[in-house]
């Protein structure tokens, strides 16, 4: 449909391009001729590169929420403050994909499965929407 | 009424679990063939999935804090709950609009300018018609509001008949499916606007349905579910109000 823009992430069978520093001497620039004192471009991140942060943001959330939360499970008046954690979560997964990171990816993934495997369990549990909060 | 859809080996097998998983299944199997036909790209389509699904997934059941109140704080709030397989999904009103708000985030934080979320309308519906015929036959809520009707259903411990509150919905979703199918070549309907027009029939149609459902009066008579529809269809109305006048302005200059 749409060309790829330069903000648009790149599909795997799609080259990443090189944003040459290298600006012809004659030929006229949108931003003009690079000077000495700009930053250098910033290159794409290599496919190994972002699968290597995707796997820390994948498995990264698993660590801190299975082992520093201790992965409680209950439901009980007393874990409502773990309401933090749930405000913490949605508050770091926004600010990652923000930033374009494939730590983002990586962490919304991993929720992805958690949801997938609780609702294939639903399968074998009379889960039905909310039940507790059914009175006739 | 079928809970327990079927057994193997012992393990039953629920019939909302099973219908839930039918329904989220065929949603994205119709997503990815929307997708394909409309040349959505899939490195736009998997993002805008994946974070649609984990927004609806979490919009249903924080939408459960907004209808039942503090003392659903313990399974909205707590984020290890959202993962516990004996609580429910939660709400599909609250599912829709936590999807669409994450969909809508995630195409502006990959740089997609326009809206293809067009795809997502018609599974919407065909997701909604298999979801209910799992809320049906597990008899979920009660189904309905007590009726005399000749196609009011039984349920056990109850020795009155009720109004069949999910087959309503499942049959609406279904004319609704067709609608959106002749619908979504037409050029008004393109840009996101087939969504807004799937999830705001929906709204509407919910607002009149909850009438004749067992969910808890919010305010001013109206349940919560209600409410949040009301919402949305107020959201879409002010939307195209505000796109038509920025349209007429620029055609006027």
């Amino acid at each position: 449909m749409d060309e790829p823009t330069q903000d648009q992430p790149l599909s795997e069978d799609q080259p990443a391009q090189e944003t040459s520093p290298v600006i012809d001497e004659g030929l006229p620039t949108e931003s003009g001729p690079a000077s000495k004192d700009e930053p250098p471009a910033k290159l794409p991140e290599g496919k190994s590169q972002r699968i290597l942060k995707f796997a820390v943001g994948f498995f990264g959330w698993f660590l801190v929420t299975f082992l520093v939360f201790g992965g409680k499970m209950e439901s009980n008046g007393m874990e409502i403050s773990l309401g933090v954690v749930f405000f913490a979560n949605i508050v770091i997964l926004t600010f990652l994909l923000k930033k374009r990171s494939f730590i983002g990816w990586g962490m919304l993934s991993a929720i992805a499965v958690n949801l997938i495997a609780s609702i294939i369990l639903g399968l074998f549990m009379n889960a039905l929407c909310f039940i507790p909060f059914y009175k006739h | 009424m079928y809970p327990v859809l079927i057994e193997i080996n012992g393990t039953p097998i629920y019939a909302h679990g099973f219908f839930l998983n039918l329904a989220l299944l065929v949603c994205l199997l119709m997503v990815v063939g929307e997708s394909r036909r409309r040349h959505w790209p899939k490195q736009e389509v998997v993002p805008i999935t994946l974070a649609a699904f984990v927004g609806g997934m979490i919009g249903a059941r924080f939408s459960i804090l907004f209808f039942h109140g503090w003392e659903a704080a313990p399974f909205t709030l707590n984020f290890y709950s959202y993962f516990d397989p004996q609580i429910g999904p939660g709400s599909i009103i609250g599912g829709l609009i936590g999807a669409y708000l994450a969909g809508f985030i995630t195409s502006r934080l990959i740089g997609k300018a326009d809206c293809a979320c067009d795809a997502f309308a018609p599974a919407m519906a065909l997701a909604l018609i298999i979801g209910k015929i799992g809320c049906f036959m597990s008899g979920e809520d009660g189904l309905g509001k007590p009726t005399d009707l000749p196609w009011g259903v039984s349920l056990p411990n109850l020795d009155f008949r009720v109004h069949p509150t999910p087959l309503y919905e499942a049959g609406f979703s279904l004319v609704w499916l067709l609608i959106l199918l002749r619908l979504r070549n037409h050029p008004w309907m393109q840009n996101g606007n087939l969504l807004k027009f799937g999830v705001g029939g929906y709204a509407i149609f919910r607002f009149f349905i909850e009438f004749l459902r067992n969910n808890r009066i919010l305010l001013w008579g109206l349940t919560g579910q209600q409410w949040l529809c009301l919402v949305i269809i107020l959201a879409i109305v002010v939307y195209y109000a505000v796109h038509f006048a920025r349209s007429r302005r620029m055609a006027s200059v």
